[in-house]
């Protein structure tokens, strides 16, 4: 929750980083493109993921999925269960 | 009154006693204080509006609290309690955009945000404003305004946005460029040593290794802890032999869902009554004890309710003398979640008491949201009925709709005037197409409606759909229905209804301004105007005054249209607010400035509405505004800038316009082309538009010989420009005689409908002609005739724009007619500027010199002393300071006390 | 007027993971889901969500509940057959 992770947030159609970035509450670290869609990369909280995600909707975009990577930085200790 | 401003929005959440102080966390704040912008952004139960009232009331200068709810998410709405929030740090702050805020037709976004910039940098002293709950906002008006403001952030204001999500804001960028501070879950959470504080708080005393424990199955998320500590503290004092390390241990801490478990505790611990109470009022989202006791159906609401407040059960008060609170968010939802699951039943029941009680309050707001929620449409309904009108023409569009789309379709039909306010909330941004569903619903509701004997407020209601009606009938060029149906509303509407009777004038003047009966359509006007003012309904006033104005100038009534479109633009100036909707009284005041040679107003004028219809979506003054651009150009000898000013108003051609307005881009674009001297392009564009110059000059047909209208007059005129033009290379004398019979009968036409703008060029035009057939008597009483006519109205610019030949012809002369020398040499002075244009050094003279007190202030501003200092030094109130501060800024035309300060250096004055 | 974009507005079936097991009281939250308790700890939410705004509605309440999102997935879709769902 309080912790930062990595986050793949894949979207219909294109994504250009550097315009999406002018307008957009969190920093896109990479954008790469998978066929038609759009692969975000960000680096995030819960917090910052969710308005990520609300920026998109507004943008139009069709969201296909998010995934957290499993474990990069955690000062919290949410990894107690950890696979 | 329904737009209920509710104090406890704007209430700065005290300290409770027993808080855990974060020093590392008002360190990071205190850090940030000369950034533009604070981001709290953390899940709920973070501790995120704790953590900044602890903050504030650390802090030296004033802060200013907004608590955002749902129904913010409304423009209107927000920006109203923004202001009232700035409006605690400094009255005076935003008192200029109140006006513009109940015009009923908000402002745009940046207008808004600039004139409420603009106050602030007047501040001497710095403040912070907070929003709270800012994730609720999701409405791109609002985050345009925002966005504006974090642009442009003046000095004094320093942001804080409170929120669950990093909101849609360009906040990447801030962050870039360390421009923002942030607070985030991870600096919220609680650590151990936290944890152990807080714990003592609640009176609990435990192992380092309990403390610990919790912690980690809290994760360090304070509302867990909060919550999971009331259950230790009451289970602990009931059960005696409870053990604090089983309880702790007992806690499921691999997931969040542990809160469930924890305020079924809590709840459990409750005695019936209380556990019935907090499950009962958990569907408010505010408390008050009178309040509670009309829902839950007790009396001693309020008894409860500081009960709850000092067993810390996550009751938060909203005011300073105990009398509104409110859940927890968090604990709210799981309190609702509950009473759902064991009385749902019972939920609709409540939500119509609360209803009812608001309704008593007068809290419509309110009273519409449960009344909803108990899907008790009867209800909702009779308060639309009761109050929508009002809501929209104040504004509050998005509510009213949020509402209307929440009940049912079946309902909605039985609420005419709601539907009749959507429907001329649309009609009158001529938006006609969003405007039919509700006139096809009034259609169904009302037209089989045949009583006799009706109330006043049915023969009101008849009375405004008729002059809908009217309107849209008006709109379809059906003149004759349109003007029956308003002069039957005139005929019923009740003594009482302003509103009604200056929209029904004022589709008489339409009706009559199409018929082109003119001294009617003024006389209707006039009285829309006396009527609409006394309902305060702005609308119908503008639309009127504007209709007035640019008869006037039609006309040639310049003074007159001035006298109808100034006191618009002062009134405008005076609040500080431009709706779009005075667009066209800008374009009138462009024109009328061109005619008056003020060259540089005219420009003025001319792109304020231009702005204005772009933000207001006005695409016909958008395209008449770069004609006019582009005519300024053409004037001023910058034939490069006039062609893409025309150019630009011929790319907005395809949308979708009405026929005059591809007249008078078609006049204008030929006039050019010929001062250009590309008359192949000039005959292309009069091709277009039916006139053919092959064989014989041929052009379409006039409409009518009695009355011709302003632009088809420009399209003609601009025709005998061409011809003009073939003449000056010696050929076609026998097309020069055409042009003559058109342009007679185009004088006659008219003068008979009075379109002096139109014969003024048209008598200037035919002089040149006459003067090309070598026919110099009837030249001369052209142009005696053309000054004649404009003398009194002191038109110059219709002569300038005829070019050199018109200049040479006023000097050939020493008599025309009874002419005045004067006027005359005004005219020619005109041609001369335009040879030489001066170019004056904007600062090099003031247009209004500064007073000797603004002068005062000015020194004393230099002197470096702040407003407050200036005010005793003068020994003149802190507001009559500003005023004149703002004074001052205006003649000087800067912003800020460093311009004011440099502009007066070089000026001399200090 | 400031209203949302229209979405796409196709109904479709999403899979969203959270962290730790949702107990089966709390599906009223996740109204229409199914909610799949997981070995490793986890809860899976599967059904189908009518357009991009519903699914919008549904992280909100996510956020509200203050869980950790681990993953959503558009599974199937009457727009993009040819869609793959992404590893996780």
């Amino acid at each position: 929750m309080q912790g930062i992770y990595t986050y793949h947030v894949e979207v219909q159609d294109e994504v250009d980083e550097a315009v999406f970035n002018a307008a957009s509450p969190i920093q896109v670290q990479g954008v790469r493109l998978n066929g038609a869609n759009s692969r975000l990369i960000i680096y995030a909280d819960q917090s910052g993921l969710i308005g990520l995600i609300r920026h998109l909707h507004q943008q139009g975009f069709v969201l296909l999925s998010v995934f957290r990577e499993p474990f990069f930085q955690e000062k919290g200790n949410e990894n107690s269960n950890r696979r | 009154m329904p737009g209920d401003l509710l104090q406890t929005k704007l209430y700065t959440p005290r300290l409770r006693p027993s808080f855990v102080p974060r020093p590392h966390l008002i360190q990071k704040l205190n850090q940030g204080l000369h950034r533009k912008l604070t981001l709290i952004s953390a899940p709920a139960g973070f501790g995120k509006t704790t953590c900044i009232s602890e903050w504030i009331h650390t802090l030296d200068y004033p802060a200013t609290w907004l608590s955002l709810d749902n129904g913010d998410d409304d423009p209107r709405r927000f920006v109203t309690y923004f202001i009232a929030a700035l409006q605690k740090v400094d009255m005076t702050l935003g008192q200029d955009s109140e006006d513009l805020l109940s015009a009923g037709q908000l402002s745009p976004a940046e207008i808004i945000s600039t004139t409420l910039i603009n106050n602030m940098l007047a501040l001497a002293d710095h403040f912070l404003l907070v929003l709270d709950d800012f994730h609720v906002i999701q409405d791109r008006f609002i985050l345009q305004f925002l966005e504006n403001l974090i642009a442009n952030i003046p000095p004094p204001l320093h942001l804080v946005l409170i929120t669950r999500e990093d909101p849609p804001l360009p906040l990447a960028r801030l962050r870039a460029n360390n421009l923002l501070t942030e607070i985030r879950a991870r600096d919220l959470r609680f650590n151990t040593h936290d944890t152990a504080i807080f714990l003592e708080t609640l009176g609990l005393s435990l192992s380092p290794k309990d403390i610990a424990a919790l912690e980690k199955k809290s994760e360090g998320w304070i509302v867990g802890l909060q919550l999971a500590g009331i259950a230790l503290q009451s289970s602990l004092s009931v059960q005696n032999e409870s053990d604090p390390s089983a309880f702790i241990a007992q806690l499921s801490g691999s997931h969040r869902f542990f809160l469930s478990y924890l305020t079924e505790q809590v709840l459990d611990q409750q005695s019936e009554e209380m556990r019935q109470f907090l499950l009962q009022t958990a569907i408010l989202d505010k408390l008050h004890g009178d309040l509670c006791n009309a829902v839950t159906e007790r009396t001693d609401g309020r008894f409860l309710l500081e009960r709850l407040f000092n067993a810390n059960l996550f009751l938060i008060p909203l005011d300073d003398e105990g009398e509104w609170y409110r859940y927890h968010h968090l604990f709210r939802d799981l309190l609702r979640d509950r009473q759902h699951v064991l009385r749902g039943e019972e939920t609709a029941v409540l939500h119509q008491r609360a209803s009812q009680w608001y309704v008593q309050a007068n809290m419509i707001n309110m009273a519409i949201h449960h009344a909803l929620a108990a899907q008790d449409y009867e209800m909702a309904v009779d308060l639309l009925e009761s109050y929508a009108m009002q809501m929209i023409m104040q504004g509050f569009v998005k509510t009213v709709n949020g509402w209307v789309e929440a009940i049912p379709e079946r309902w909605r039909s039985q609420s005419p005037r709601t539907n009749l306010a959507f429907a001329w909330m649309h009609l009158l941004r001529g938006a006609y197409p969003q405007a039919s569903p509700y006139l096809e619903q009034l259609h169904a509701t009302l037209d089989n409606d045949p009583i006799l004997q009706q109330t006043e407020a049915e023969t009101s209601l008849k009375a405004d759909w008729l002059v809908m009606q009217s309107l849209v009938l008006y709109m379809e060029g059906k003149l004759a229905e349109s003007k029956s149906k308003a002069e039957h509303a005139l005929a019923i509407v009740p003594e009482q209804d302003d509103r009604v009777r200056s929209l029904a004038y004022y589709a008489l003047g339409s009706v009559c301004q199409a018929s082109l009966e003119f001294d009617r359509a003024v006389h209707f006007y006039q009285l829309a105007i006396q009527y609409g003012r006394a309902a305060e309904n702005l609308v119908a006033e503008m639309m009127s005054m504007t209709n007035l104005a640019m008869i006037a100038l039609e006309h040639g009534k310049l003074h007159l249209a001035y006298e109808i479109a100034a006191p618009i633009d002062e009134r405008n100036e005076q609040s500080g607010s431009l709706p779009p909707m005075s667009a066209v009284v800008y374009g009138v005041l462009g024109e009328l400035f061109i005619q008056w040679y003020q060259l540089d107003r005219a420009r003025q004028y001319t792109q304020r509405s231009l702005q204005l219809s772009r933000f207001g979506g006005y695409n016909t003054a958008v395209v008449l505004g770069h004609v006019t651009l582009s005519r300024l150009a053409q004037i001023e000898g910058d034939l490069e800038a006039a062609l893409e000013e025309i150019q630009t108003a011929v790319n907005l051609l395809p949308v979708e316009l009405p026929e005059y307005i591809r007249q008078e881009v078609t006049a204008q674009q030929v006039n050019l082309y010929l001062a250009c001297n590309r008359p192949a392009a000039a005959e292309l564009a009069l091709r277009r538009q039916g006139f053919s110059f092959q064989d014989q000059f041929i052009f379409p047909d006039f409409p009518s010989e009695q009355a011709i209208s302003h632009s088809l007059g420009l399209l003609y005129n601009s025709s005998l420009r061409y011809l003009l033009n073939l003449a000056k290379n010696g050929r076609t004398p026998d097309k020069l005689k055409a042009g003559i019979d058109l342009a007679n009968r185009l004088i006659t036409a008219t003068l008979q409908s009075q379109k002096t703008l139109v014969a003024l060029t048209t008598y200037l035009l035919r002089a040149q002609m006459y003067a090309a057939c070598g026919e110099i008597q009837a030249s001369h009483s052209d142009y005696v005739n053309a000054l004649e006519l404009a003398e009194t109205e002191g038109f110059i610019g219709v002569f300038v724009e005829q070019g050199q030949p018109v200049a040479h012809a006023l000097t050939q002369s020493r008599q025309f007619g009874r002419v005045s020398k004067g006027y005359i040499n005004n005219i020619l002075a005109a041609f001369t500027h335009l040879q030489s244009p001066s170019t004056i050094d904007q600062v090099s003279f003031l247009v209004e010199p500064l007073s000797e007190r603004e002068l005062e202030v000015l020194r004393l501003m230099a002197d470096g002393l702040k407003y407050k200092e200036i005010a005793t030094q003068l020994f003149i109130s802190l507001n009559t300071v500003r005023y004149h501060v703002k004074a001052l800024y205006g003649k000087l035309n800067v912003n800020n006390r460093t311009q004011a300060i440099s502009a007066a250096r070089q000026l001399e004055l200090l | 007027m400031t209203d949302e974009q229209p979405d796409m507005d196709q109904p479709a079936i999403y899979q969203i993971r959270i962290k730790g097991h949702v107990s089966q009281q709390w599906a009223d939250w996740f109204a229409g889901l199914t909610i799949t308790l997981e070995a490793d700890g986890n809860t899976l939410l599967t059904g189908p969500i009518v357009d991009q705004a519903a699914l919008h509605g549904l992280l909100k309440k996510v956020r509200d509940l203050g869980v950790p999102l681990l993953s959503v997935n558009l599974v199937e879709s009457s727009a993009n057959s040819d869609l793959q769902t992404s590893v996780s």
